[in-house]
Protein backbone atom coordinates (compact mmCIF):
# COMPACT_ATOMS: atom_id res chain seq x y z
CA UNK A 1 0.00 0.00 0.00
CA UNK A 2 2.90 2.30 0.70
CA UNK A 3 4.16 2.03 -2.88
CA UNK A 4 1.29 3.41 -4.87
CA UNK A 5 1.31 5.22 -8.14
CA UNK A 6 -0.14 8.75 -8.11
CA UNK A 7 -3.03 7.92 -10.44
CA UNK A 8 -4.50 5.25 -8.17
CA UNK A 9 -4.10 7.55 -5.18
CA UNK A 10 -6.05 10.28 -7.03
CA UNK A 11 -8.86 7.87 -7.84
CA UNK A 12 -9.07 6.60 -4.25
CA UNK A 13 -11.75 8.95 -2.98
CA UNK A 14 -12.40 6.82 0.10
CA UNK A 15 -8.86 7.54 1.27
CA UNK A 16 -9.31 11.24 0.62
CA UNK A 17 -12.53 11.34 2.65
CA UNK A 18 -10.97 9.33 5.47
CA UNK A 19 -8.07 11.80 5.53
CA UNK A 20 -10.41 14.80 5.40
CA UNK A 21 -12.38 13.58 8.42
CA UNK A 22 -9.31 12.28 10.18
CA UNK A 23 -10.58 8.72 10.31
CA UNK A 24 -7.51 6.98 9.05
CA UNK A 25 -4.45 5.48 10.70
CA UNK A 26 -1.09 7.26 10.90
CA UNK A 27 0.34 5.40 7.91
CA UNK A 28 -2.56 6.26 5.60
CA UNK A 29 -2.38 9.85 6.78
CA UNK A 30 1.30 10.08 6.03
CA UNK A 31 0.80 8.57 2.56
CA UNK A 32 -1.98 11.00 1.78
CA UNK A 33 0.10 13.96 2.95
CA UNK A 34 2.97 12.90 0.70
CA UNK A 35 0.57 12.55 -2.18
CA UNK A 36 -0.95 15.97 -1.61
CA UNK A 37 2.49 17.57 -1.74
CA UNK A 38 2.90 16.41 -5.32
CA UNK A 39 -0.68 16.49 -6.60
CA UNK A 40 -2.23 19.92 -7.08
CA UNK A 41 -5.63 18.56 -8.06
CA UNK A 42 -6.09 16.53 -4.89
CA UNK A 43 -4.62 19.28 -2.70
CA UNK A 44 -7.06 21.76 -4.18
CA UNK A 45 -9.95 19.37 -3.65
CA UNK A 46 -9.06 18.91 0.01
CA UNK A 47 -8.81 22.70 0.49
CA UNK A 48 -12.18 23.20 -1.21
CA UNK A 49 -13.84 20.52 0.92
CA UNK A 50 -12.44 22.09 4.09
CA UNK A 51 -13.86 25.42 3.00
CA UNK A 52 -17.27 23.82 2.35
CA UNK A 53 -17.21 22.23 5.78
CA UNK A 54 -16.45 25.51 7.48
CA UNK A 55 -19.21 27.31 5.60
CA UNK A 56 -21.68 24.59 6.53
CA UNK A 57 -21.39 25.57 10.17
CA UNK A 58 -23.40 28.72 9.35
CA UNK A 59 -26.54 26.64 8.89
CA UNK A 60 -28.05 26.33 12.35
CA UNK A 61 -31.53 25.18 13.28
CA UNK A 62 -33.88 27.58 15.09
CA UNK A 63 -33.07 27.73 18.77
CA UNK A 64 -36.58 28.20 20.03
CA UNK A 65 -37.43 25.81 22.87
CA UNK A 66 -39.24 22.67 21.85
CA UNK A 67 -41.15 22.35 25.09
CA UNK A 68 -41.39 18.58 24.93
CA UNK A 69 -42.77 17.20 28.16
CA UNK A 70 -43.56 13.70 29.31
CA UNK A 71 -47.13 13.51 30.53
CA UNK A 72 -48.52 10.16 31.59
CA UNK A 73 -52.26 9.46 31.26
CA UNK A 74 -52.97 9.69 35.01
CA UNK A 75 -51.14 13.03 35.30
CA UNK A 76 -52.87 14.22 32.17
CA UNK A 77 -56.37 13.40 33.41
CA UNK A 78 -55.70 14.99 36.80
CA UNK A 79 -54.39 18.10 35.12
CA UNK A 80 -57.26 18.21 32.70
CA UNK A 81 -59.99 18.06 35.35
CA UNK A 82 -58.15 20.54 37.54
CA UNK A 83 -57.94 22.99 34.64
CA UNK A 84 -61.51 22.21 33.65
CA UNK A 85 -62.82 23.04 37.12
CA UNK A 86 -61.08 26.41 37.08
CA UNK A 87 -62.88 27.59 33.93
CA UNK A 88 -65.57 30.30 34.36
CA UNK A 89 -69.22 29.36 34.00
CA UNK A 90 -69.69 31.19 30.70
CA UNK A 91 -66.79 29.27 29.17
CA UNK A 92 -68.25 25.96 30.31
CA UNK A 93 -71.64 26.96 28.87
CA UNK A 94 -70.04 27.90 25.55
CA UNK A 95 -68.16 24.60 25.46
CA UNK A 96 -71.37 22.71 26.20
CA UNK A 97 -73.14 24.54 23.36
CA UNK A 98 -70.32 23.73 21.01
CA UNK A 99 -70.46 20.05 21.93
CA UNK A 100 -74.23 19.98 21.40
CA UNK A 101 -73.83 21.70 18.03
CA UNK A 102 -71.15 19.26 16.97
CA UNK A 103 -73.22 16.32 18.12
CA UNK A 104 -76.15 17.70 16.14
CA UNK A 105 -74.03 18.01 13.04
CA UNK A 106 -72.85 14.43 13.37
CA UNK A 107 -76.22 12.82 14.00
CA UNK A 108 -78.76 11.57 11.55
CA UNK A 109 -82.52 11.08 11.75
CA UNK A 110 -83.74 7.54 11.52
CA UNK A 111 -87.36 6.90 10.50
CA UNK A 112 -89.05 3.55 11.05
CA UNK A 113 -92.47 2.34 10.13
CA UNK A 114 -94.37 -0.08 12.35
CA UNK A 115 -97.86 -1.09 13.34
CA UNK A 116 -98.09 1.87 15.64
CA UNK A 117 -97.32 4.30 12.88
CA UNK A 118 -94.01 6.08 12.40
CA UNK A 119 -91.15 6.38 14.79
CA UNK A 120 -88.43 9.04 14.57
CA UNK A 121 -85.14 8.51 16.30
CA UNK A 122 -81.97 10.58 16.48
CA UNK A 123 -78.80 8.48 16.19
CA UNK A 124 -75.13 8.94 15.53
CA UNK A 125 -73.90 8.93 11.97
CA UNK A 126 -71.44 6.09 12.41
CA UNK A 127 -71.64 5.16 8.76
CA UNK A 128 -70.64 8.66 7.79
CA UNK A 129 -67.77 9.03 10.14
CA UNK A 130 -66.34 5.61 9.34
CA UNK A 131 -65.69 6.67 5.76
CA UNK A 132 -62.96 9.26 5.71
CA UNK A 133 -62.97 11.61 2.72
CA UNK A 134 -60.31 11.13 0.07
CA UNK A 135 -57.02 12.90 0.72
CA UNK A 136 -56.97 15.09 -2.35
CA UNK A 137 -60.02 16.68 -3.89
CA UNK A 138 -59.88 19.18 -6.65
CA UNK A 139 -61.90 22.35 -6.29
CA UNK A 140 -63.76 21.76 -9.55
CA UNK A 141 -64.91 18.36 -8.32
CA UNK A 142 -66.06 19.88 -5.07
CA UNK A 143 -68.03 22.57 -6.83
CA UNK A 144 -69.63 20.04 -9.12
CA UNK A 145 -70.56 17.86 -6.17
CA UNK A 146 -71.95 20.85 -4.29
CA UNK A 147 -74.07 21.84 -7.30
CA UNK A 148 -75.40 18.33 -7.63
CA UNK A 149 -76.27 18.16 -3.96
CA UNK A 150 -78.09 21.47 -4.07
CA UNK A 151 -80.16 20.28 -7.00
CA UNK A 152 -80.99 17.04 -5.29
CA UNK A 153 -81.93 18.76 -2.06
CA UNK A 154 -84.05 21.29 -3.95
CA UNK A 155 -85.86 18.55 -5.85
CA UNK A 156 -86.34 16.58 -2.67
CA UNK A 157 -87.91 19.52 -0.88
CA UNK A 158 -90.50 19.92 -3.63
CA UNK A 159 -91.59 16.31 -3.48
CA UNK A 160 -91.46 15.75 0.28
CA UNK A 161 -94.65 17.52 1.41
CA UNK A 162 -96.85 15.30 -0.71
CA UNK A 163 -95.05 12.17 0.36
CA UNK A 164 -95.22 13.14 3.98
CA UNK A 165 -98.95 13.78 3.77
CA UNK A 166 -99.52 10.33 2.33
CA UNK A 167 -97.50 8.72 5.01
CA UNK A 168 -99.31 10.46 7.82
CA UNK A 169 -102.66 9.59 6.38
CA UNK A 170 -101.86 5.92 6.15
CA UNK A 171 -100.36 5.82 9.58
CA UNK A 172 -103.29 7.56 11.17
CA UNK A 173 -105.96 5.59 9.46
CA UNK A 174 -104.32 2.18 9.69
CA UNK A 175 -106.89 1.01 7.12
CA UNK A 176 -104.92 0.91 3.91
CA UNK A 177 -103.40 -2.55 4.42
CA UNK A 178 -103.23 -3.47 0.70
CA UNK A 179 -100.91 -0.53 -0.04
CA UNK A 180 -98.73 -1.15 2.95
CA UNK A 181 -95.85 -2.89 1.15
CA UNK A 182 -95.71 -0.29 -1.58
CA UNK A 183 -95.76 2.44 0.99
CA UNK A 184 -93.03 0.78 3.00
CA UNK A 185 -90.88 0.56 -0.10
CA UNK A 186 -91.33 4.23 -0.86
CA UNK A 187 -90.56 5.25 2.69
CA UNK A 188 -87.49 3.05 2.71
CA UNK A 189 -86.25 4.63 -0.51
CA UNK A 190 -86.85 8.10 0.92
CA UNK A 191 -84.92 7.25 4.02
CA UNK A 192 -82.02 5.80 2.08
CA UNK A 193 -81.89 8.83 -0.19
CA UNK A 194 -81.95 11.13 2.80
CA UNK A 195 -79.12 9.23 4.45
CA UNK A 196 -77.01 9.28 1.31
CA UNK A 197 -77.54 13.01 0.96
CA UNK A 198 -76.52 13.63 4.54
CA UNK A 199 -73.41 11.49 4.19
CA UNK A 200 -72.31 13.23 1.03
CA UNK A 201 -73.03 16.65 2.46
CA UNK A 202 -70.99 15.93 5.55
CA UNK A 203 -68.12 14.51 3.49
CA UNK A 204 -68.25 17.58 1.28
CA UNK A 205 -68.08 19.93 4.23
CA UNK A 206 -65.15 18.08 5.74
CA UNK A 207 -63.24 18.10 2.46
CA UNK A 208 -63.89 21.78 1.96
CA UNK A 209 -62.73 22.57 5.47
CA UNK A 210 -59.55 20.55 5.04
CA UNK A 211 -58.74 22.20 1.73
CA UNK A 212 -59.45 25.70 2.99
CA UNK A 213 -57.26 25.06 6.00
CA UNK A 214 -54.38 23.92 3.77
CA UNK A 215 -54.76 26.91 1.47
CA UNK A 216 -54.82 29.35 4.35
CA UNK A 217 -51.73 27.73 5.81
CA UNK A 218 -49.85 28.12 2.53
CA UNK A 219 -50.93 31.75 2.21
CA UNK A 220 -49.85 32.52 5.77
CA UNK A 221 -46.46 30.89 5.33
CA UNK A 222 -45.87 32.78 2.09
CA UNK A 223 -46.88 36.07 3.73
CA UNK A 224 -44.54 35.48 6.65
CA UNK A 225 -41.68 34.67 4.31
CA UNK A 226 -42.30 37.79 2.23
CA UNK A 227 -42.45 39.98 5.32
CA UNK A 228 -39.17 38.58 6.58
CA UNK A 229 -37.50 39.08 3.20
CA UNK A 230 -38.80 42.64 3.08
CA UNK A 231 -37.55 43.40 6.59
CA UNK A 232 -34.13 42.03 5.82
CA UNK A 233 -34.02 43.91 2.54
CA UNK A 234 -34.60 47.09 4.48
CA UNK A 235 -31.99 46.07 7.01
CA UNK A 236 -29.46 45.46 4.22
CA UNK A 237 -30.28 48.86 2.80
CA UNK A 238 -29.84 50.56 6.16
CA UNK A 239 -26.52 48.81 6.62
CA UNK A 240 -25.31 49.93 3.22
CA UNK A 241 -26.45 53.50 3.89
CA UNK A 242 -24.89 53.60 7.33
CA UNK A 243 -21.65 52.21 5.90
CA UNK A 244 -21.23 55.11 3.43
CA UNK B 1 -26.30 14.48 40.22
CA UNK B 2 -25.88 13.79 36.55
CA UNK B 3 -26.79 10.23 35.60
CA UNK B 4 -25.60 8.51 32.44
CA UNK B 5 -27.95 7.65 29.62
CA UNK B 6 -27.74 3.99 30.56
CA UNK B 7 -28.78 4.66 34.16
CA UNK B 8 -31.67 6.83 33.06
CA UNK B 9 -32.78 4.24 30.51
CA UNK B 10 -32.72 1.52 33.17
CA UNK B 11 -34.84 3.67 35.48
CA UNK B 12 -37.20 4.60 32.65
CA UNK B 13 -37.65 0.94 31.80
CA UNK B 14 -38.63 0.36 35.43
CA UNK B 15 -41.37 2.96 35.08
CA UNK B 16 -39.63 6.11 36.29
CA UNK B 17 -41.14 8.84 34.15
CA UNK B 18 -38.88 11.56 35.55
CA UNK B 19 -35.82 9.69 34.33
CA UNK B 20 -37.25 9.55 30.86
CA UNK B 21 -37.98 13.28 31.11
CA UNK B 22 -34.29 13.85 31.77
CA UNK B 23 -33.42 11.87 28.65
CA UNK B 24 -35.85 14.03 26.68
CA UNK B 25 -34.25 17.21 27.98
CA UNK B 26 -30.81 15.86 27.15
CA UNK B 27 -31.58 14.67 23.62
CA UNK B 28 -34.39 16.83 22.29
CA UNK B 29 -32.08 19.40 20.68
CA UNK B 30 -29.86 16.90 18.84
CA UNK B 31 -32.87 14.96 17.60
CA UNK B 32 -34.66 18.14 16.56
CA UNK B 33 -31.55 19.45 14.78
CA UNK B 34 -31.13 16.16 12.96
CA UNK B 35 -34.75 16.18 11.79
CA UNK B 36 -34.58 19.86 10.87
CA UNK B 37 -31.52 19.44 8.69
CA UNK B 38 -32.76 16.24 7.07
CA UNK B 39 -36.32 17.44 6.44
CA UNK B 40 -35.64 21.15 6.22
CA UNK B 41 -38.80 22.44 7.86
CA UNK B 42 -39.24 23.51 11.43
CA UNK B 43 -42.76 22.26 11.95
CA UNK B 44 -42.01 18.83 10.49
CA UNK B 45 -38.86 18.60 12.57
CA UNK B 46 -40.88 19.35 15.69
CA UNK B 47 -43.41 16.67 14.82
CA UNK B 48 -40.70 14.13 14.14
CA UNK B 49 -38.93 14.97 17.41
CA UNK B 50 -42.12 14.55 19.38
CA UNK B 51 -42.94 11.28 17.66
CA UNK B 52 -39.39 10.01 18.21
CA UNK B 53 -39.65 10.44 21.96
CA UNK B 54 -43.15 9.07 22.01
CA UNK B 55 -41.96 5.89 20.29
CA UNK B 56 -38.91 5.70 22.50
CA UNK B 57 -41.10 6.05 25.60
CA UNK B 58 -43.34 3.23 24.42
CA UNK B 59 -40.42 0.96 23.57
CA UNK B 60 -37.96 1.80 26.33
CA UNK B 61 -38.85 -1.33 28.29
CA UNK B 62 -37.72 -3.43 25.34
CA UNK B 63 -34.45 -1.54 24.90
CA UNK B 64 -31.74 -4.04 25.79
CA UNK B 65 -28.77 -1.77 25.44
CA UNK B 66 -27.06 -3.52 22.52
CA UNK B 67 -26.51 -0.07 21.03
CA UNK B 68 -26.09 3.30 22.69
CA UNK B 69 -29.33 5.00 23.64
CA UNK B 70 -28.42 7.94 21.40
CA UNK B 71 -27.90 5.64 18.40
CA UNK B 72 -31.22 4.03 19.10
CA UNK B 73 -32.92 7.46 19.22
CA UNK B 74 -31.16 8.54 16.02
CA UNK B 75 -32.38 5.41 14.29
CA UNK B 76 -35.98 6.07 15.32
CA UNK B 77 -35.74 9.69 14.19
CA UNK B 78 -34.16 8.79 10.84
CA UNK B 79 -36.81 6.15 10.17
CA UNK B 80 -39.48 8.74 10.86
CA UNK B 81 -37.73 11.26 8.59
CA UNK B 82 -37.61 8.67 5.83
CA UNK B 83 -41.31 7.91 6.22
CA UNK B 84 -42.00 11.64 6.24
CA UNK B 85 -40.14 12.20 2.98
CA UNK B 86 -41.84 9.24 1.33
CA UNK B 87 -45.23 10.58 2.32
CA UNK B 88 -44.32 14.03 1.03
CA UNK B 89 -43.38 12.53 -2.32
CA UNK B 90 -46.56 10.44 -2.42
CA UNK B 91 -48.94 13.33 -1.81
CA UNK B 92 -46.91 15.56 -4.12
CA UNK B 93 -46.28 18.22 -1.56
CA UNK B 94 -45.39 21.67 -2.83
CA UNK B 95 -42.74 21.98 -0.16
CA UNK B 96 -39.14 21.19 -0.85
CA UNK B 97 -36.44 20.66 1.68
CA UNK B 98 -35.25 23.74 3.52
CA UNK B 99 -34.45 26.86 1.61
CA UNK B 100 -33.15 28.60 4.70
CA UNK B 101 -36.43 30.35 5.40
CA UNK B 102 -36.38 28.81 8.86
CA UNK B 103 -33.31 30.74 9.90
CA UNK B 104 -33.53 31.63 13.54
CA UNK B 105 -33.61 35.38 13.92
CA UNK B 106 -33.57 35.02 17.68
CA UNK B 107 -30.06 33.68 17.25
CA UNK B 108 -28.76 37.19 16.76
CA UNK B 109 -26.54 37.77 19.73
CA UNK B 110 -25.55 41.41 20.06
CA UNK B 111 -22.83 40.47 22.50
CA UNK B 112 -20.96 38.16 20.17
CA UNK B 113 -21.37 39.42 16.64
CA UNK B 114 -22.09 42.59 14.74
CA UNK B 115 -25.20 43.17 12.68
CA UNK B 116 -23.10 42.90 9.52
CA UNK B 117 -21.77 39.50 10.54
CA UNK B 118 -25.26 38.39 11.43
CA UNK B 119 -26.60 39.38 8.00
CA UNK B 120 -23.71 37.61 6.26
CA UNK B 121 -24.25 34.53 8.39
CA UNK B 122 -27.96 34.56 7.59
CA UNK B 123 -27.27 34.76 3.86
CA UNK B 124 -24.67 32.03 4.08
CA UNK B 125 -27.11 29.90 6.05
CA UNK B 126 -29.62 30.21 3.24
CA UNK B 127 -27.07 29.31 0.62
CA UNK B 128 -25.98 26.22 2.56
CA UNK B 129 -29.58 25.21 3.20
CA UNK B 130 -30.41 25.44 -0.49
CA UNK B 131 -27.30 23.49 -1.42
CA UNK B 132 -28.19 20.78 1.11
CA UNK B 133 -31.73 20.65 -0.26
CA UNK B 134 -30.31 19.81 -3.67
CA UNK B 135 -28.67 16.63 -2.37
CA UNK B 136 -30.34 13.21 -2.56
CA UNK B 137 -31.71 12.23 0.88
CA UNK B 138 -29.06 9.54 1.52
CA UNK B 139 -26.18 11.92 0.84
CA UNK B 140 -27.82 14.70 2.83
CA UNK B 141 -28.38 12.40 5.80
CA UNK B 142 -24.80 11.12 5.71
CA UNK B 143 -23.42 14.66 5.62
CA UNK B 144 -25.70 15.84 8.41
CA UNK B 145 -24.70 12.92 10.63
CA UNK B 146 -21.00 13.50 9.94
CA UNK B 147 -20.78 17.27 9.92
CA UNK B 148 -23.28 18.28 12.56
CA UNK B 149 -23.38 15.25 14.84
CA UNK B 150 -19.83 14.00 14.60
CA UNK B 151 -20.67 10.34 14.01
CA UNK B 152 -17.99 7.98 12.77
CA UNK B 153 -18.20 6.35 9.34
CA UNK B 154 -19.11 3.08 11.04
CA UNK B 155 -21.92 4.67 13.09
CA UNK B 156 -23.36 6.25 9.95
CA UNK B 157 -23.09 2.95 8.09
CA UNK B 158 -24.99 1.23 10.91
CA UNK B 159 -27.71 3.88 10.93
CA UNK B 160 -28.07 3.96 7.16
CA UNK B 161 -27.77 0.20 6.81
CA UNK B 162 -25.07 0.33 4.17
CA UNK B 163 -21.38 -0.61 3.82
CA UNK B 164 -18.64 1.68 5.08
CA UNK B 165 -17.44 2.44 1.56
CA UNK B 166 -20.94 3.58 0.58
CA UNK B 167 -20.90 6.12 3.41
CA UNK B 168 -17.57 7.51 2.17
CA UNK B 169 -18.88 7.67 -1.37
CA UNK B 170 -21.99 9.50 -0.22
CA UNK B 171 -19.89 11.98 1.71
CA UNK B 172 -17.54 12.54 -1.23
CA UNK B 173 -20.36 13.00 -3.72
CA UNK B 174 -22.32 15.22 -1.33
CA UNK B 175 -19.34 17.46 -0.65
CA UNK B 176 -18.64 17.71 -4.37
CA UNK B 177 -22.19 18.89 -5.06
CA UNK B 178 -22.05 21.34 -2.16
CA UNK B 179 -18.71 22.69 -3.34
CA UNK B 180 -20.09 23.26 -6.84
CA UNK B 181 -23.23 24.89 -5.46
CA UNK B 182 -21.34 27.22 -3.12
CA UNK B 183 -18.88 28.18 -5.87
CA UNK B 184 -21.77 29.00 -8.18
CA UNK B 185 -23.39 31.25 -5.60
CA UNK B 186 -20.13 33.08 -5.00
CA UNK B 187 -19.40 31.71 -1.55
CA UNK B 188 -15.65 31.40 -1.54
CA UNK B 189 -13.63 31.60 1.61
CA UNK B 190 -15.43 30.52 4.74
CA UNK B 191 -16.46 33.12 7.27
CA UNK B 192 -15.71 32.60 10.93
CA UNK B 193 -18.71 31.03 12.63
CA UNK B 194 -19.36 29.49 15.98
CA UNK B 195 -21.02 26.17 16.82
CA UNK B 196 -19.13 24.06 14.36
CA UNK B 197 -20.04 20.95 16.28
CA UNK B 198 -22.38 21.78 19.13
CA UNK B 199 -22.91 18.20 20.23
CA UNK B 200 -21.87 14.74 19.43
CA UNK B 201 -23.08 11.29 20.30
CA UNK B 202 -19.50 10.32 20.96
CA UNK B 203 -18.85 9.67 24.59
Amino acid sequence: MSVMDPTSRCSNKDALIAYLYDECDARARSEMESHLLGCDACAQEVRAFRSVRENMAAWTPPERPLGLRVVTPDRMSRGFWRRFARRPAWALAAAALLIVALAGALTTVEVRYGRDGFMFRIGSAAAVSSQPPPATVWRADLERLEQQLRQEIGAGRQSWPGEAQNVVTVADAGAAEPDRDALLGRVQRLIEESERRQQRELALRMMQMAQEFQEQRRIDLRAIDQTLDQNFGELDYLLRVSGR
Amino acid sequence: MCRTDEELVARSAAGDVDSFSQLVVRWERPIYSLAYRVLGREEDARDVSQETFLRAFRAVKGFKGEAKFSSWLYRIALNLCRDWMRRERRVGSLHGVADGAGFDFDAFDTGEESVEDFVVRRDLSRVVARAMAALPPEQRTAIVLKEYHGLTFQEIADLQGCPLSTVKTRLYQGLTVLRRHLDRTGVGEPMPVRNVLPYSIKE
